[in-house]
């Protein structure tokens, strides 16, 4: 019997989830939670072996953080990390946290029951890529790593010097880059751009980010 | 051809009175004085004047002597008053560039007096005295800013320090200091920084008082310093902005989700349909019994979003399965996220290490700062605590936001924090 924990801020998602373990009986439910944090203290009980992490959880605590604790504490849990979010680093942060496998709620080819099937029975699941959205004029994809990595710190709210001392590039080098996904999105301020990637969850802050 | 005699006088005395500064200029020059410095043409200007002198002389010499037969001086007495007139004054002229010479390196040569003046002229005020506080100098500035601020006369240095910073003594000014720098605010709106220091000069102590006017550099430094709060003030408000985006996406996807079901239950109904009408095969009926014992489970789900969850409610949930309490003593903030970090480490260090079951959380507040003491009952004893990642990731968190942590082991282990308030676009984001 494999116990499960589940961690997600949204109702909804956990109701959905909550239904799928407690439909086969070859899973049981112990938790139900809202905070990442909460779920490493919770841990603690020695009754988990399977956890559900939702990447944003309550008080905008990272899901991915808690799950990197998690496997370093309490390396026999296995995770699965779920997100409708198709944030392009989080599949990356995921397989550097040590996470058994990742879902996305939405654009996953399989369902979450299957998902979990397999990484019991020792696979690792990962999507192949992160899905695609539409930012401004451009797809997600059109954007190149350096591009991305600025808009990350952007989007935390570092000023330009800032951030080429960061990425160790010079201010003028970074306006390039800036300019580069104005010209390609058709933004016309990197507000916008900011504000649009947000929007899509195609970049996601924490709260410790900034 | 001689010439009348008052020219031949005039000429006379004009040459001799060139003796005089010609061999001043010439005595300056040979000791190097004012920086000048003899050289030939000196001489040959010498020679030329001596001769000029007594060719002039000549006339004169040639009447009262015997001589007045002679060709040679004959031929001398003929030379035009015209020409000793030029020449005595291209000499004069030499004489005059010589001591324009040394008048302007007196001008450019520090003297005693120059260095008072210049002293007396600085726009910030300077003052020298013994170590006793009797002054050596003080300049002009310095004498009207003790008339300014004291109402009195600079007469001791260390009488007069003790007057700024008597709030008696001097009246509207307002002293402050930042940042161990001393600022005197007048009440016309000038600023003026004083420094003090002590100087050694020739193995004697000095005491120096230095007073410079700063009243622009504050003003600019003030506007700054508004500046930067109004642009942290919209550093938060950006981050507010971005925060509400990312809660908006999510109650974005908790309406897909919606969707999502109600697209699943018209599948359902329909493919219900079918199977009662006997279109479907058998293993698609039975697929469609699963079907529908998921979309029930997922029905009986309340659909609208509850108000919302608390971190801290959920820790003290989470602390009950693990047969723990947690008890609160005071307004204990449940929107700092530094402070719920640290409850959650010393509950999980309790559990842990020290075998207890109950947490104690006392909150006090303080006029700026919140202070929180997190104990338990653990039985373990501990006399010194090495900070794992936790306890350093919370310290960090802790100075980052200006506050103070202390872990103290008495016997068991105790938190003591000391957190600034939090301002209203800095608490943490609630769902």
């Amino acid at each position: 019997m494999t116990r499960v924990l589940i961690v997600d801020d949204s109702l909804i998602a956990r109701r959905i989830l909550e239904g799928v373990v407690e439909s086969f009986p070859d899973y049981t439910l112990v938790q139900s939670l809202e905070s990442a944090g909460n779920a490493v203290v919770y841990c603690m009980s020695g009754q988990v072996d399977l956890v559900l992490m939702d990447v944003y959880t309550l008080g905008g605590e990272s899901g991915l953080a808690a799950a990197k604790k998690i496997k370093r504490l309490y390396p026999h849990i296995k995770v699965i990390i779920i997100t409708s979010m198709p944030e392009e680093s989080f599949i990356r942060q995921a397989k550097e946290a040590g996470c058994e496998s990742f879902w996305y709620k939405d654009a996953g080819d399989e369902e979450i029951l299957s998902v979990m099937q397999r990484t019991m029975a020792g696979e690792s699941v990962y999507p192949t890529a992160t899905p695609v959205v539409q930012i401004g004029c451009a797809q997600s994809i059109e954007f190149t790593p350096k591009e991305m990595e600025v808009l990350r710190l952007l989007s935390v709210c570092k000023n330009y010097r800032e951030l080429g001392k960061e990425l160790g590039i010079s201010e003028r080098t970074v306006r390039y880059h800036l300019s580069n996904m104005l010209d390609k999105t058709g933004f016309e301020t990197p507000m916008q751009l900011v504000f649009a990637v947000a929007q899509e969850g195609f970049i996601v802050t924490f709260r410790d980010d900034s | 051809m001689t010439y009348a005699p008052g020219l031949q006088l005039i000429l006379f005395f004009f040459s001799l009175g060139l003796f005089v500064p010609m061999l001043v200029l010439l005595m300056l020059k040979a000791t190097r004085s004012w920086g000048l410095v003899l050289k030939l043409e000196d001489g040959f200007v010498f020679l030329v004047l001596l001769a000029d002198s007594f060719l002039i002389m000549v006339p004169r010499v040639a009447f009262t002597s015997t001589w007045a037969h002679d060709g040679a001086l004959d031929y001398f007495s003929r030379i035009p008053a015209g020409v000793h007139l030029v020449i005595l004054t291209l000499i004069s002229l030499w004489c005059f560039r010589g001591f324009a010479k040394i008048r302007a390196t007196r001008c450019q040569r520090f003297s005693l007096r120059s260095v008072r003046e210049a002293l007396d002229n600085l726009p910030s005020g300077l003052c020298l005295a013994h170590d006793n506080g009797v002054p050596v100098f003080t300049n002009r500035q310095m004498y009207k800013l003790a008339s300014l601020i004291t109402g009195r006369f600079l007469s001791n240095l260390l009488v007069f320090w003790a007057q700024l910073i008597d709030k008696d003594s001097r009246g509207d000014v307002i002293y402050r200091q930042y940042e161990g720098q001393d600022f005197f605010f007048l009440p016309d709106g000038q600023v003026w920084r004083f420094l003090r220091a002590s100087i050694e000069i020739e193995g004697e102590t000095f005491l120096q008082l230095v007073a410079m006017d700063v009243s622009q550099l504050w003003q600019i430094a003030q506007e700054l310093r508004q500046e930067n709060r109004e642009l942290d003030a919209q550093h938060q408000r950006l981050r507010s902005l971005l925060d509400d985006l990312v809660a908006m996406s999510q109650q974005e996807e908790i309406l897909a989700s919606k969707i999502r079901l109600h697209e699943r239950l018209g599948r359902a109904i329909l493919s219900s349909k079918q199977c009662l009408q006997g279109v479907c095969a058998p293993e698609h009926c039975k697929k469609l019994i699963y079907l529908w014992r998921d979309l029930t489970a997922q029905l009986q789900a309340n659909v609208e979003a509850p108000e919302a969850s608390d971190v801290l409610d959920e820790l003290i949930q989470v602390a009950s399965a693990l047969g723990c309490t947690i008890r609160f003593e005071g307004d204990f903030p449940h929107d700092n996220h530094i402070l719920i970090t640290a409850v959650r480490e010393a509950l999980t260090n309790m559990v842990r290490h020290a075998q207890g079951n109950e947490l104690t959380v006392k909150t006090k507040e303080e006029a700026d700062q919140t202070v929180v003491c997190i104990s338990d009952n653990g039985t373990v004893a501990v006399d010194h605590v090495v900070e794992g990642s936790g306890l350093s990731g919370l310290r960090q968190s802790v100075e980052l936001a200006g506050g103070q942590m202390d872990i103290i082991c008495d016997p068991g282990v105790a938190l003591h924090l000391r957190l600034p308030k939090l301002q209203p676009a800095m608490k943490g984001v609630q769902k």
